[in-house]
């Protein structure tokens, strides 16, 4: 079991993402120069498996985003094609409409998120991104 | 395509999430000057929650009570005051709020042999109490200014410094890249109950069929334990729910129909609505 333990500015990080147009899908986006990748938590979802999101940065971008979950659980492959797509979106309009907080989520979101916060933080700590305020 | 905001840890305030009870649990501290014990308290609170009341651990109070190897008058203070506070939701919400109405089967063993019987679950009404009592321990360290998220059921004290209040969305039932609305509140805790993904397969309890009717119920209120219970029972409620939350007091709902429309009690704090 994960605990991250996270403190947290404010702040948004301003991120120019390539993934929702979909070229950074392909293999040889990924094989760019300078592109790194970096590991989020796993997290445990209970009957959901687990999960675990990797971020790939490049240029001080986040260029990609992607989720692994048990790939044996059916169910997992399920949220896999259908609901992280989706819940990727999530992500980032929640952000942007500036929410602390969301009532009524889901163990999926809020694990793909804990994964996805511990993938940031750890690249912030690597300097290959970095944060500016408000 | 720019895309901002990812929320990033540094200096000063506390942020801890772990799973406990089947779901994240989310702490944040946005006062600048408690101390990280006062997190290690409310986790250790949430933890013996989860051994006391869970229905998946065999050792539980709750697992014993529904096995028959254990009394209520020996049980936990806790224990008893929680179901008695069931019961009480169970008759103010004309049985659709009920911890006996999702047919737990548990083996019952007596004299003469082993039958299966229907148990207790009341899970639905610990988690935000839990997540009342955290908080408690929380101001008792201190803290003024910190948000709880408990699987999608919050309660928000002071604001999220800077900032005056807390910005709580309320997930949107079908489109999961957008919240339904927007509350801006300090000092309550927000409820939804709905059929969403994860399917708490809410039931209404006279008929053992799920609502139809309605997509999602939200209450906002003082006590999360209750605002909880209100919200399982409206949704169970169906077409029914709106009418029922004239009989609301202290408390104020946010109900999305099956048709889209939005119903909303007079003082519920919706900034944003949906559709529009």
């Amino acid at each position: 079991m994960t605990h991250p333990r996270i403190k947290r500015r404010v702040l948004p990080l301003t991120i120019a993402t390539l993934a929702a147009g979909g070229m950074l899908s392909s293999p040889h986006a990924l094989a760019a120069a300078g592109a790194k990748k970096y590991k989020g938590a796993v997290i445990d979802q209970g009957r959901w498996g687990p999960i675990q999101v990797t971020i790939t940065v490049k240029n001080r971008k986040i260029t990609n985003v992607a989720a692994a979950v048990s790939p044996d659980n059916p169910r997992s492959s399920m949220i896999e094609s259908r609901a992280l797509p989706l819940l990727k979106q999530e992500v980032l309009q929640a952000q942007r409409a500036n929410i602390q907080l969301v009532s009524g989520a889901t163990d999926t979101s809020d694990g793909y998120l804990t994964s996805l916060q511990s993938a940031v933080k750890k690249a912030i700590k690597a300097r290959a991104l970095t944060t500016k305020a408000l | 395509m720019i895309v901002d905001v990812l929320p990033i840890e540094t200096d000063g305030r506390l942020d801890r999430v772990e799973h406990i009870m089947g779901m994240p649990i989310a702490i944040e501290i946005r006062d600048p000057d408690v101390d990280a014990a006062a997190l290690d308290a409310a986790f250790d609170w949430f933890r013996w929650v989860d051994a006391t009341f869970s229905t998946y651990q065999p050792d539980s109070e709750i697992s014993r009570l529904n096995r028959g190897e254990l009394i209520l008058a020996d049980a936990h203070p806790d224990v008893q005051s929680v179901l008695a506070r069931c019961e009480e939701l169970r008759v103010e919400t004309d049985g659709y709020f009920d911890i006996h109405s999702n047919h737990l089967p548990v083996p019952l063993t007596a004299a003469g042999g082993t039958i299966m019987t229907t148990g207790i679950d009341p899970s639905g009404f610990v988690k935000g109490w839990s997540v009342d009592r955290a908080a408690r321990i929380l101001d008792a360290a201190g803290a003024g200014n910190y948000g709880i998220n408990a699987g999608g059921d919050v309660v928000v004290r002071g604001g999220a410094l800077p900032d005056a209040a807390w910005r709580v969305g309320i997930r949107h039932p079908f489109q999961r890249d957008q919240v339904a609305a927007v509350v801006t509140v300090s000092d309550l805790a927000v409820a939804t109950s709905g059929a969403y993904e994860r399917g708490e397969h809410i039931v209404n309890p006279h008929t053992g069929e799920p609502p139809s009717d309605v997509l999602s119920v939200s209450i906002v209120g003082p006590d999360l334990g209750t605002a909880d219970a209100y919200a399982t029972a409206i949704f169970a409620m169906g077409i029914d729910g709106p009418a029922w939350t004239t009989r609301l007091f202290g408390y104020e709902a946010m109900i999305i129909l099956a048709d889209r429309t939005v119903l909303s009690t007079r003082w519920f704090p919706k900034e944003t609505a949906m559709g529009q």
